[in-house]
C-alpha cells in the first residue's frame, strides 16, 4: 500500500528535528516536550524512558500528530521516510495513519471501541485504505489475530473487547496497528497494564514482528528494565528534555547522566540482599510551569555544582563515545563528574543544599 | 543492616495464623468465583511476609479477608490466638486497632475533602487517644516521621499532593494508633520508580522503629524480594510456593515461580526473550471454572497427566521451603523443556 507514496529510501525512517510541544494549563504555560531530536532506522527499536510527566507520551503523540488541534503549539519537524508529517494537513495525514505510522496505546480497554467487534476494528483500516474484498479482509483479520497469538481467531474476531482479557485486548491493539503494515510503530506503554508473564509474551511478539516486518518501533516506557531488555537505543527524558541518549550497550556500560544513574540505582534488583536500603532519588520532579533556570535535575542531583544553577545545559555528544549524548556539565564517570561528586561529598551538600552521603547500593558508572 | 529474621523457636507463637482460608464470590447465575482456596499461612512477630502473584491470584483478597473486609467462606484467621471470623462487631473493632491496612491507590484512599493533618488525626479521635491538643501534636509527629512537612503539606488536601506524598500520608494514618500488623496492598505500584524507592525505604525504617509485622502484597518480585523475609507465591487462589526470600530467587521449585522470575526484564536479558516468554504460556484461566488438579497446569511447561487428576499438596522440600507441585524443579535447575524452545 505504501508503494503509491514516494518515500526517500536513503533518509532515516524517523527523523525528529527540534520538536517542542507546549500548551496552556490552568496553572500556566507548559512546554511538555522541549527541543527533542531523534532518529531511528528501519528494523530498530528505540525506547523513550522517563517517569510520569517527563513528556514521553506527548512526544509520541506529537510524532503521530495526535495532539489536540487547538491550544497546543508545536514547533520543529517530524520526518518519516523522508516525508515531513509535521507539514501535512489532517486530511493528508489520514493516508499516513496506518500504512506509514501506527500506534499501540497503553490502556487497551479505553483505546478499543467497546461496541464494535474486534474483527471489525481490525478490518476498518483495510476498508479505508485498501482495495481488498470482504472475504480477503476477513481472511487477513484471522491471519493477523493468529500472528499476535490469539487462539481460535475465527471465534474471537466476532467478540467485543469486554469479552477478552487485558493481554488479549493488547494483542488486538497490536493487530490493528499492524494491519496496514506500518513502517513505524509507536507503542505507548503497551505492557504497563499487563502482568509480568503477559508482558514478556507481548514484548516478544512486538520484537518478532518488528524484525520480521523490518518495522521501526518507538517504545515509550517508564521501565528501564524493559528498555534494557529490548531496545537498540534508549532516550532518557526528564521534565520534557532528553537528558541522555545512547545505544543500550553504551548507556549501561557507561551511564553518564546523573539522572539516569540515580534512576538505575533506585530500582530494586534481584541480586540485592533483602532489606537493603534503596538509593532513592530525593525530592520530586519539578513543576513544568515553574522550572529551575539551569539544569532541571539539579535540585535532586548528587553532582550539582553552582554552575548547574545558572544556565540551561545543552545536550552534547561524548567525544570519547560517539553516539552517546548527555545533558550534563559533570557527567558521571568522567573526571569532571568525579571531581564534582567528591566536592559535594566532602562539603556534605550539593550546590542546591541537598545533603549527600556515600551510598552503598549506588550503581557506579 | 540488622538481621530481623524471626526466631521461630521462641515460645511465642505466630502473631497471625490463617488456616484453610477459602473465599468465594458470587458472580451471578449461580456461578462462583474461587478467589482464595484453602490457603494456610503463619506470620511471626517482626516478620515481613511478601505475597506475590499476578492479578487474579487472590493476593489482595487474602489481605482483605485477614482484616475482615471480605467474608471468608470457610477457614479461620487467628490473630494473637483469637479467631477473627467469630468476633462480634465491637470486639473486631478493637482487634483492628492492631491491624492496619495500606491500599494501592494512595489518592482515592484518602478523603479528598479533609486536610492531611485531620486525616492522620482521625484514628486518634475515633479512639479518643489523649486530648485534642495531644492528638494534633501526635498527628504532626507522624507526618514528620513519614517525611511530610506538617506545616506546609499538613494543611493541604490530598488532591494537592503527589501520589508519593499521599502514600506517605496513608502510612502515617495507619501508624497513628500504633498497630502491630501492617498489611500493605500494592503500596508502591502506582508510584514512579524514584518515589517508589523513597516509600520502600520509609517502610523499612518504620518497620524497625515501630517493630511492625508486615504483610506486603505485590505483583513485583523485585520489590517484594527487597522488603521481605519470607515470600508466598500465589496462583489462581492457591499457594504455589513459600520460602525464605533468598531461596525463592535462588532455588525456585515451582514452575510458576520460575516463570514469574524469568519474565522479569532483568532475567529476560540473561535467559533470552523466547525462553522467558515461553516459561509461562497462555493466559490465566477463569477463577469461576479453575482447572482440575493443579490450577497452573494449563500454562505449565512440565504438566503431566497426574497434574490434572490430583491437587498438589503444599509439602516441604527444604527448611522453611514448601512447594505445591508434583514435579518441582531441582535446586538451580534450568528447565530442559524451555531450552529446547
Amino acid at each position: 500500500m505504501t508503494s503509491t507514496k514516494t518515500f526517500d529510501e536513503q533518509a532515516p525512517l524517523l527523523d525528529v528535528r527540534s520538536l517542542s510541544v507546549s500548551f496552556e494549563t490552568p496553572r500556566g504555560h507548559v512546554t511538555a516536550v522541549d527541543d527533542v531530536s531523534l532518529r531511528l532506522d528501519s528494523g530498530a527499536m528505540v525506547c523513550i524512558v522517563g517517569e510520569s510527566g517527563a513528556g514521553k507520551s506527548v512526544l509520541a503523540r506529537s510524532i503521530m500528530r495526535l495532539t489536540p488541534k487547538f491550544g497546543v503549539a508545536t514547533t520543529g519537524q517530524v520526518f518519516v521516510g523522508g516525508v515531513e508529517l509535521s507539514a501535512l494537513s489532517e486530511r493528508q495525514m489520514r493516508d499516513h495513519w496506518g500504512p506509514t505510522v501506527s500506534m499501540v496505546f497503553q490502556d487497551p480497554m479505553t483505546a478499543l471501541n467497546p461496541v464494535m467487534k474486534v474483527g471489525d476494528q481490525i478490518e476498518e483500516g483495510m476498508r479505508v485504505h485498501g482495495s481488498m474484498s470482504r472475504q480477503e479482509r476477513r481472511a487477513e483479520t484471522v491471519r493477523l489475530l493468529r500472528t499476535v497469538g490469539i487462539p481460535e481467531p475465527d471465534t474471537r474476531r466476532k467478540q467485543y473487547p469486554h469479552q477478552l482479557s487485558g493481554g488479549m485486548r493488547q494483542r488486538v491493539m497490536i493487530a490493528i496497528a499492524m494491519a496496514q503494515n506500518p513502517m513505524l510503530l509507536m507503542a505507548d506503554e503497551p505492557t504497563t497494564a499487563l502482568d509480568v508473564t503477559i508482558q514478556a509474551q507481548v514484548m516478544e511478539l512486538l520484537k518478532r514482528e518488528q524484525e520480521r516486518r523490518k518495522m521501526g518501533v518507538v517504545l515509550v516506557t517508564h521501565d528501564l528494565g524493559v528498555a534494557q531488555a529490548y531496545a537498540h537505543r534508549i532516550v532518557v527524558m526528564y521534565a520534557g528534555q532528553i537528558v541522555e541518549t545512547a545505544t543500550t550497550g553504551q548507556l549501561f556500560a557507561a551511564t553518564r547522566s546523573p539522572y539516569t544513574l540515580a534512576l538505575r540505582s533506585s530500582i530494586p534488583r534481584l541480586e540485592d540482599e533483602p532489606h537493603q536500603l534503596l538509593a532513592a532519588i530525593p525530592g520530586r520532579q519539578p513543576n513544568l510551569t515553574d522550572l529551575p533556570k539551569g539544569c532541571r535535575f539539579a535540585p535532586r542531583c548528587r553532582f550539582a555544582q553552582e554552575t548547574c544553577l545558572e544556565d540551561p545545559v545543552p545536550l552534547v555528544e561524548d567525544a570519547q563515545d560517539p553516539g552517546h549524548y548527555v545533558r550534563c556539565r559533570y557527567p558521571a564517570g568522567t573526571p569532571a563528574g568525579d571531581a564534582a561528586l567528591e566536592r559535594n561529598l566532602s562539603r556534605g551538600v550539593t550546590a542546591t543544599g541537598l545533603p549527600v552521603t556515600r551510598v552503598d547500593g549506588e550503581v557506579l558508572a | 543492616m540488622t538481621e530481623v529474621l524471626p526466631d521461630k523457636t521462641a515460645e511465642r507463637g505466630p502473631l497471625l495464623s490463617v488456616q484453610n482460608l477459602t473465599v468465594e464470590f458470587k458472580v451471578g447465575r449461580g456461578r462462583v468465583a474461587h478467589a482464595v482456596s484453602d490457603v494456610s499461612l503463619e506470620i511471626y512477630p517482626g516478620e515481613t511476609v511478601g505475597v506475590v502473584g499476578e492479578s487474579g491470584c487472590g493476593k489482595s483478597t487474602v489481605g482483605k479477608a485477614i482484616v475482615q473486609l471480605v467474608k471468608s467462606k470457610s477457614g479461620s484467621i487467628f490473630y494473637d490466638g483469637r479467631n477473627l471470623a467469630q468476633l462480634s462487631g465491637k470486639e473486631l473493632r478493637e482487634v483492628r486497632l492492631r491491624l492496619q491496612m495500606i491500599f494501592q491507590d494512595p489518592i482515592s484512599s484518602l478523603n479528598p475533602r479533609r486536610k492531611v493533618v485531620d486525616i492522620v488525626r482521625e484514628p486518634l479521635a475515633i479512639w479518643k487517644v489523649g486530648d485534642a491538643a495531644s492528638r494534633q501534636s501526635r498527628a504532626r509527629d507522624l507526618l514528620e516521621q513519614v517525611g511530610v512537612d506538617p506545616d506546609n503539606a499538613g494543611a493541604r488536601r490530598p488532591y494537592e499532593l503527589s501520589g508519593g506524598q499521599c502514600q506517605r500520608v496513608s502510612i502515617a494514618r495507619a501508624l497513628a494508633i500504633a498497630p502491630q500488623l501492617l498489611i500493605c496492598d500494592e503500596p508502591v505500584s502506582a508510584l514512579d520508580v524514584s518515589v517508589q524507592a523513597q516509600v520502600l525505604n520509609l517502610l523499612e525504617e518504620l518497620k524497625q522503629e515501630h517493630q511492625l509485622t508486615v504483610i506486603f502484597i505485590s505483583h513485583d518480585l523485585s520489590v517484594v524480594k527487597h522488603i521481605s523475609d519470607r515470600i508466598v507465591v500465589m496462583y489462581l487462589g492457591r499457594i504455589a510456593e513459600t520460602a525464605p526470600a533468598q531461596d525463592i530467587y535462588e532455588r525456585p521449585a515451582h514452575p510458576y515461580t520460575y516463570g514469574l522470575l524469568a519474565a522479569i526484564p532483568e532475567k529476560v536479558l540473561a535467559l533470552g526473550g523466547e525462553t522467558s516468554a515461553a516459561a509461562v504460556s497462555g493466559e490465566l484461566p477463569s477463577p469461576i471454572n479453575p482447572p482440575s488438579g493443579c490450577r497452573f497446569r494449563t500454562r505449565c511447561f512440565r504438566a503431566q497427566e497426574r497434574c490434572a487428576r490430583e491437587v498438589p499438596e503444599l509439602r516441604p522440600i527444604a527448611p522453611g521451603h514448601e512447594v505445591a507441585c508434583h514435579f518441582p524443579l531441582e535446586p538451580g535447575e534450568i528447565p530442559p523443556e524451555l531450552a529446547s524452545k
